[in-house]
């Protein structure tokens, strides 16, 4: 198989792979929102920091395009 | 020496077996044939067994519907079922008129076009004056069906409760209870948290309602009166099936479930027409346990007279389940 | 020209193959061992509704604990086997052993490539399967017994030990080893799709595609969409099992123990479990279909009447799958308006699977048929279609479903539309395509005693069941003598134990001739079939690699079957148009 067949395969392959763990997580969602709504719901607030680090992950991730591309 | 023998026959069947297409095998070897080609006779064969033995599955169908018709329920003992028996008659009607126009046609297809060396199929790839045909009709058809179908959905779903007699039907494994409302004709709060002892139901007494509320083991209902059946379950998802009244309702722990009905024909009708041991019941239809098949409570529909002398027999909870 | 020139080990070519071929006979072999245990798991239960509470030689199959003091059935485990059975052919065998076979063994060689884009994904998708499978299997033999609330699972039963002893452990397992499943299906299909859009050969068009293809493509799809919603409903299911959430699990009183969960709620667990539970049946149904279409059209010597239509039904069916998953639900309480909503969805499907039908009848219109057991099946296929679609027309409409769900009557309608129509589909494509797989021929005579009997039993054992539902028998019984109401209905019951036991019985034949046809079958020639398909172009003798040389060139659609100006009734695919031809 060509390589450039074979990195456009493996990129559709991972594509796939993400929508289908969406789509779990899609049912867990609405599965969460639903009962969410029947009450016995433990309300809580996350600490700060988990917002933090997310921005801190989100912000590497973007990261890796420009590093990636200046090797 | 039961289990040896049956070895010994299936080991021996397959060696018989395998022996019958080894000769069959040698004979084409001998002959120059190739046994598992497909030869005109065989396509004469098996139209011909289409033939048959199709002719013999729509005959056994008849069979059956002619030789069980008898078995099958008797005309709906309730106003929303009778509507719901005519929309079974209307839409039986149309599937058996287009089973028995496609079936045939499939294996007499099958028979009239059985393959023979020099033949030639028609190449004819499509067609879109039949696409649209076949697509538009049914449509028609089954848009018609599903307004028929719907509106008398609405009317089973939806009727009128003003005026309904409430009862609770409470299921759990693996029997059946009612509590009917009594004379304010509203069921008493209950909750799960409250069942001891001889509150099964788990009614809350110190709400007024309950005083009056009646808790049973058979139900009694007056004919031609609604009803309005409340549905409990105290531990799996049970479900109410009165088949005769064409009703049946999930009852699932956590929530509450109803239907409303009117039943038109009294146990005693039913017993002159369906005969002597006629009752109606309750089932469970949905898998609950080990006992599932098990779950019944005797439904009893009799004339309003006999109904108010056997209701105000009854003893309330006031009398029945006492405060701590 | 090839470029696979690993060498192979015993390992590398029977057990952890990256070769489409062998993964897809793998999961034929393990279909077909899962459809014999769920096959004999369906006579023993048989035999107790038509010998209630009796001691029975069958029972011997069983673990000890499952029989009472006198050889009787025990009620719970006779839940545990319906369980089992419908868990068993459902996923196992027509969704693994179906799609599984057939996508991985016909869509690289039905497109022209030489492999999946990722045979060792491929692998692995295998392998999970293969886990899945021990993991059930060893369920049934846990203390408890195995999962015992229906193949559907509904919690609370499912999700409480208490409520039924198959629910302990048995249920655990049941969960782990679907999870496993569900895996190995995403990675199988996440390898179709992205095999079928981007590795067809030059001049393979998606209009040029075979609808074989087509079929597993869309199904493909279904499965990536619809299967890890099953996840998720599980998992939710696990955590009220053993972390003591409530998601599902409300106001329960069991054994006399009030549970401290609340706020759950079962139908939130049916709402996820049918969002999967519909198309899973698509899943089954279309793979079968787009078979049967291919065996039609070979053994017509005809094409495919309406290949555009055909695409177009499979399509529609695909995308109404997605919102008819209600019609499981008409009792639980919903809101009617919902239910109407979703009567007019679950009867709007009727209308693309109605075409497919007349598209296969027009097939058969003046055909010249050659009567392999393949087409044999195929047409079994079209009647046992009709015949269960359209009592799915009654069961669809809500109001008429008041009375016959989880009656008898959709126990008859689903398994003739998945037991005969899906399974004929499986054995038309096993009779199809066994030279290519192991480049011998099966035995023509015995196939055609195989497809006869198994006709004549299968229709004998469902059909009947109708009636009993409309006799308002429900299903899910230990037995029917419980209600003096159903005392007339024993003579139907044993009328279909007799024709269950001879179905089982007859499978023998094909079983035989399975195995004897691998080792001393006739040799089969390149294309037995004089089919167009690309697969027929491969050498019989299969390499990993698919083509010694160059991949195929595709000139035309796979359905030039008696096409006028020809000479040979059939001009396969890579056969460059002659002068003058039109492409179709």
């Amino acid at each position: 198989m060509e390589k450039l067949i074979k990195d456009k395969a493996s990129k559709q392959l991972l594509f796939i792979g993400i929508f289908s763990i969406s789509m779990f997580f899609a049912g867990l969602t609405s599965a969460f929102i639903v009962r969410k709504a029947e009450g016995n719901w433990t309300e809580f607030i996350l600490p700060s920091w988990f917002l933090y680090s997310t921005i801190v992950i989100v912000i590497s991730s973007l990261l890796l395009f420009p590093c990636k591309k200046s090797t | 020496m039961t289990n040896i023998l049956i070895a010994l026959v299936v080991l021996l069947t397959i060696a018989a077996l395998v022996q019958l297409v080894r000769v069959n095998e040698l004979l084409s070897e001998i002959t120059n044939t190739d046994t598992n080609a497909v030869t005109d006779e065989d396509n004469n064969t098996n139209g011909i067994l289409f033939i048959i033995i199709g002719s013999g599955f729509l005959a056994f169908v008849v069979w059956q519907m002619v030789t069980w018709d008898h078995l099958l329920l008797p005309p709906a003992s309730s106003l929303h079922g009778a509507e719901i028996d005519s929309l079974m008659k209307v839409s039986m009607t149309l599937i058996l008129v287009v089973f028995f126009a496609l079936t045939p046609m499939l294996f007499f297809f099958a028979y009239k076009y059985r393959g023979k060396k020099g033949n030639t199929a028609y190449f004819f790839a499509h067609n879109n004056k039949l696409e649209v045909a076949w697509t538009v009709i049914p449509t028609i058809i089954l848009t018609t069906l599903i307004i028929y179908g719907l509106k008398t959905w609405d009317r089973a779903m939806n009727p009128d409760i003003s005026e309904s007699t409430v009862i609770e039907v409470y299921s759990k494994q693996f029997d059946w209870t009612a509590r009917y409302s009594g004379l304010d004709n509203t069921l008493g709060e209950s909750s799960f948290l409250l069942v001891e002892g001889k509150n099964v139901l788990g009614v809350d007494m110190l709400d007024e309602n309950s005083t009056d509320d009646i808790v049973v083991r058979e139900v009694h209902l007056p004919v031609n009166k609604s009803v309005l059946l409340k549905f409990r379950s105290r531990d799996v998802i049970h479900s109410a099936f009165l088949p005769h009244f064409r009703v049946q309702m999930n009852c699932v722990p956590g929530l509450s479930t109803q239907f409303a009905f009117t039943p038109t024909k009294t146990t005693a009708q039913m017993k002159e027409s369906e005969g002597e041991d006629f009752e109606y019941v309750l089932l469970c239809n949905k898998i609950c346990g080990s006992a599932h098949f098990n779950m019944q409570m005797k439904f009893i529909v009799e004339s309003e007279e006999d109904y108010n002398k056997w209701i105000s027999s009854q003893k309330t909870l006031k009398n029945t389940l006492t405060l701590k | 020209m090839s470029d696979h020139h690993h060498k192979e080990t015993f390992i590398t070519k029977y057990i952890f193959s990256t070769d489409h071929k062998m993964i897809g006979k793998q999961f034929l072999i393990t279909g077909m061992f899962m459809a014999l245990v769920g096959m004999l798991m369906s006579a023993i239960f048989r035999v107790q509704l038509a010998n209630p509470g009796e001691a029975s030689v069958l029972y011997n199959l069983l673990p000890g604990a499952w029989v009472n003091a006198e050889g009787a059935l025990n009620p719970d485990k006779y839940l545990a086997l319906v369980t089992m059975h419908g868990t068993i052919l459902v996923f196992w065998v027509l969704t693994a052993g179906l799609s599984g076979t057939f996508a991985n063994f016909l869509i690289p060689l039905q497109i022209g490539a030489r492999d999946m884009a990722s045979g060792f994904i491929n692998m692995l998708s295998y392998w999970f399967f293969f886990i899945a499978t021990v993991v059930l299997l060893s369920s049934i033999y846990v203390e408890g017994g195995p999962a015992s609330g229906g193949w559907t699972i509904y919690p609370p039963l499912s999700a409480l030990p208490q409520a039924i002893p198959g629910s302990g452990t048995g249920m655990t397992l049941w969960l782990y080893s679907i999870t496993l499943f569900v895996v190995g299906s995403l990675l199988g299909g996440l390898n179709y799709i992205v095999t079928i859009l981007n590795l067809r050969t030059k001049g393979m068009s998606m209009q040029r595609l075979p609808l074989t293809v087509w079929g597993l493509l869309v199904t493909a799809i279904l499965g990536v969409l619809s299967f890890p919603v099953l996840l998720s409903c599980g998992l939710l299911l696990l955590f009220d099992r053993s972390f003591g959430t409530s998601f599902y699990l409300s106001d329960i009183i069991i054994n006399g123990e009030a549970l401290h969960n609340s706020g759950g709620s079962p139908i939130l667990f049916e709402h996820l479990f049918w969002f999967l539970g519909h198309p899973e049946v698509y899943i089954i149904l279309l793979p079968a279909l787009s078979i049967v279409s291919e065996v039609i059209a070979v053994n017509s010597r005809k094409p495919i009447f309406g290949y555009k239509a055909m695409v177009g039904a499979i399509l529609l069916i695909a995308f109404l799958s997605f919102i008819v998953w209600g019609h499981h639900m008409f009792m639980t309480g919903m809101n009617p308006f919902l239910g109407s909503v979703f009567t007019f969805t679950t009867l709007l499907i009727a209308i693309p699977s109605a075409v497919k039908v007349f598209n296969w009848l027009a097939t058969l219109w003046r055909a010249n048929i050659r009567f392999t057991p393949a087409m044999l099946f195929a047409i079994g296929t079209v009647s046992s279609f009709i015949t269960g679609g359209l009592t799915g027309l009654i069961l669809g409409d809500s109001a008429l479903d008041i009375n016959v769900h989880d009656t008898y009557f959709v126990v008859g309608h689903f398994h003739i539309v998945m037991g005969l129509t899906a399974i004929y589909g499986m054995y038309a494509g096993v009779y199809h395509w066994f030279p290519k797989m192991y480049g011998k021929m099966m035995n023509k005579s015995l196939g055609y005693l195989h497809f006869w009997g198994t006709f004549i039993c299968a229709y004998g054992v469902f059909f009947p069941m109708h009636f009993l539902g409309l006799a308002g028998l429900p299903r899910r019984y230990y037995t029917n003598s419980s209600f003096p109401m159903f005392d007339g209905l024993a003579d139907i019951n044993e009328i279909i134990t007799f024709f269950a036991l001879a179905g089982a019985i007859v499978q023998a034949i094909f079983i035989f001739n399975f195995a004897y046809s691998i080792f001393k079958g006739t040799k089969a020639s390149k294309n037995p079939w004089n089919a167009n398909t690309l697969e027929w172009t491969t050498p019989v003798e299969r390499i990993h690699g698919n083509w010694p040389g160059e991949l195929p060139v595709v000139t035309r659609w796979a359905y030039d079957y008696s096409k006028p100006g020809l000479e040979k009734d059939f001009a396969m695919q890579t056969e460059p148009l002659h002068e003058g031809e039109q492409e179709h």
